[in-house]
């Protein structure tokens, strides 16, 4: 018997106890991590939603808060298109609309020559020809959650559409989005010759510096500028919102599991302050009392942190199972996200049964036994 | 077990001064509740090498915190111990020689519930600078020589109150201490696990050569010791003297010889 086995024997011979603790620390770290995911997948689910349409750049109102709140006139595109480095610009229209009626979907309207529509996966059918309208792609979730297909009607703001085609993109945000031309969605929204923003496509081999004359050009031309998406999404004032309020969700949820693990180490280690008076009693120095007692931390938080995995992967898919969550962001820890929150339970656990054990081995071996 | 040192792996031991007492007490008090209870006060006492010594008191009188202060269990609030010599002042002097110099019986035997009989024993051995395997093997002899060589893989829930102190008696000599100290051994147990106990003790005593301190408030008990020392609200009343050698501790058949000529 060594000090690793004493702390494996005193987990395994106090099965409830372990279970009780590690369970507690698992809870912990597993909502921790499903929360800091969260907070992490708004973000980068809208940014890959955005990389995927193809453009280079996105350009957007200067004064709106978001994506969806601009309103731009479309013919801006034509002078953006004369800048020197643009190699394509189409306007675009994105707002939720209902659909069937009564089910709130995202729709991007794009005009029937736009870029995005040539580089858009197809799973089935086609994107539409120049002339069409009234047609409509679904993403792959919204066509599964819809129940529609290729040939199907569909109605958006009272008014019938024809699914043609079926897009399979990657993205929770594109999957879940209708794909309508332009036209028709200004139409249906009352909003003629207006778009949200703008996609552009650089010509390839652009400077640096020429980018940000083009992006001083297009800024010049009013109420507008230009930015590749992570510069995008740091402007997003809702996306801000949004990740300010999860990340104080997280920071709370990380506060509350951090001190509900210090409770359960605290109370485990206070219920064998007997133990460790005989420890010390039998010739057990200061020393290797405490190493013991954080050892034993240190294999609850290690136990606990592989079942926080687990908890915070089920948790992701619980959430990412609610409709309005689960549509548009795609959320499941990353190793990114894992190690700090892994490295920070376990460091929490060695330091949450340092103080306790430091506080059990100050005492007297005869006050610790008189205590218990 | 005749090759068995062991080495700490603690600083080292205080150096011993030539003739001095194992362990000594100068006008030792102890008080808890800030002064409002008074275990001990003003006792002294010295304990030689090899000495047997019963320390005889009702509840209450102070036997206890005594013991813990010669073990380095607790310091005193006032007056000073001694250890060969050396002014033990803080609870970290002590640990260089808890344990390891000096071994303690419990009466509530405060074994290790998690820990199995061989397991408890080997708590005391771990980090004295010995391999497992010999940790193991001399844990094992202490419990055959304690007569427990059927229940060494059992946890203490399942062994009886005697085996149960057996098991802390082994744990208490498997460092080879100079000062064995006995708190109440018996007084949890049967009169048959009792006398079994008290003749463990004093057979290890007498094999070992150690100094043994026996705490208890029974007669007959202490007056197996060769030297009694009587303790009343916590001050010596009466201390028969060091007499060592010449009177060895009483073997249980000259006690019963004694008690059945007595009138």
């Amino acid at each position: 018997m060594n000090l690793a086995t004493l702390a494996l024997r005193n987990l395994q011979r106090r099965p409830m106890r372990t279970t009780i603790v590690t369970l507690s620390v698992g809870l912990a770290v597993g909502s921790a991590l499903a929360l800091v995911a969260l907070s992490g997948s708004i973000e980068r689910s809208t940014a890959e939603g955005v990389d995927e349409h193809g453009a280079d750049m996105t350009i957007m109102q200067r004064d709106a808060s978001d994506l969806f709140s601009g309103a731009l006139p479309e013919e801006n595109g034509k002078a953006i298109a004369k800048l020197k480095g643009v190699e394509a610009i189409a306007g675009d229209l994105v707002m939720f609309a209902p659909v069937e009626h009564d089910r709130q979907k995202l729709m991007f309207g794009w005009p029937n020559d736009s870029f995005s529509w040539a580089t858009m996966p197809m799973r089935a059918g086609r994107p539409p020809t120049r002339d069409e309208s009234h047609v409509a792609v679904l993403g792959l979730g919204a066509a599964e959650q819809l129940h529609k297909g290729v040939g199907d009607d569909l109605d958006i703001m009272d008014e019938r559409f024809r699914v043609i085609g079926v897009a399979d993109y990657v993205s929770a945000l594109n999957r879940s989005t209708i794909f309508v031309p332009l036209r028709d969605l200004q139409e249906a929204s009352f909003r003629q010759g207006q778009v949200t923003g703008f996609h552009m496509k650089l010509e390839p081999g652009l400077s640096e510096s020429e980018v940000e004359t083009l992006k001083a050009e297009i800024a010049g031309l009013g109420r507008m500028f230009a930015a590749p998406t992570d510069e995008l999404m740091r402007n997003d004032r809702n996306l801000a919102v949004l990740k300010a309020v999860s990340r104080s969700v997280s920071w709370i949820a990380l506060t509350m599991g951090a001190l509900s693990v210090l409770n359960a180490l605290l109370m485990a280690i206070q219920e064998r302050t007997r133990e460790i008076g005989i420890m010390m009693a039998i010739g057990w120095s200061r020393r290797d009392t405490m190493a013991s007692i954080v050892l034993e931390g240190a294999l609850i938080g290690s136990i606990g942190c592989a079942l926080g995995v687990v908890f915070g992967y089920a948790a992701s898919f619980l959430f990412s199972s609610v409709p309005m969550i689960g549509d548009y962001l795609s959320f499941h820890p990353t190793v990114a996200m894992l190690l700090p929150t892994l490295t920070a339970s376990v460091a929490l656990c060695v330091l949450g049964s340092l103080y306790p054990a430091w506080r059990a081995t100050s005492l007297s071996p005869s006050e610790a036994l008189r205590r218990a | 077990m005749g090759d068995f040192n062991p080495v700490t792996n603690e600083t080292a031991s205080p150096q011993p001064h030539q003739g001095a007492p194992l362990v000594r007490l100068e006008k030792v008090s102890r008080t808890f509740d800030d002064g409002a209870v008074v275990a001990l006060r003003d006792v002294d006492l010295a304990i030689q090498p090899g000495e047997c010594v019963g320390v005889l008191g009702p509840s209450g009188s102070g036997k206890s915190s005594l013991i813990q202060i010669m073990g380095g269990c607790d310091v005193p609030t006032a007056g000073r111990v001694y250890w060969r010599g050396n002014a033990m002042t803080s609870l970290s002097s002590w640990s260089r020689v808890r344990g390891i110099e000096i071994g303690v019986v419990f009466q509530d035997y405060l074994l290790l519930p998690t820990l199995t009989a061989i397991e408890n024993v080997e708590m005391a051995l771990i980090g004295r600078g010995l391999s497992a395997s010999l940790r193991r093997r001399r844990s094992a002899e202490l419990l055959e020589q304690a007569g427990l060589e059927a229940r060494m893989n059992h946890l203490p829930y399942a062994l009886s109150g005697g085996e149960r102190q057996r098991v802390a008696i082994a744990r208490s000599i498997a460092n080879r201490p100079v000062l064995l100290l006995a708190d109440e051994p018996t007084g949890n147990l049967d009169s048959a696990n009792a006398r079994a106990v008290a003749d463990l003790l004093f057979k290890i005593q007498s094999a070992e050569g150690a100094a043994l301190v026996l705490v208890t408030h029974d007669g007959a008990l202490a007056a197996r010791c060769s030297r009694t020392v009587r303790i009343m609200d916590g001050a010596i009343v009466d201390d028969s003297g060091v007499d060592p050698g010449a009177r060895p501790c009483a073997s249980t058949d000259r006690l019963r010889q004694e008690a059945g000529a007595r009138p």
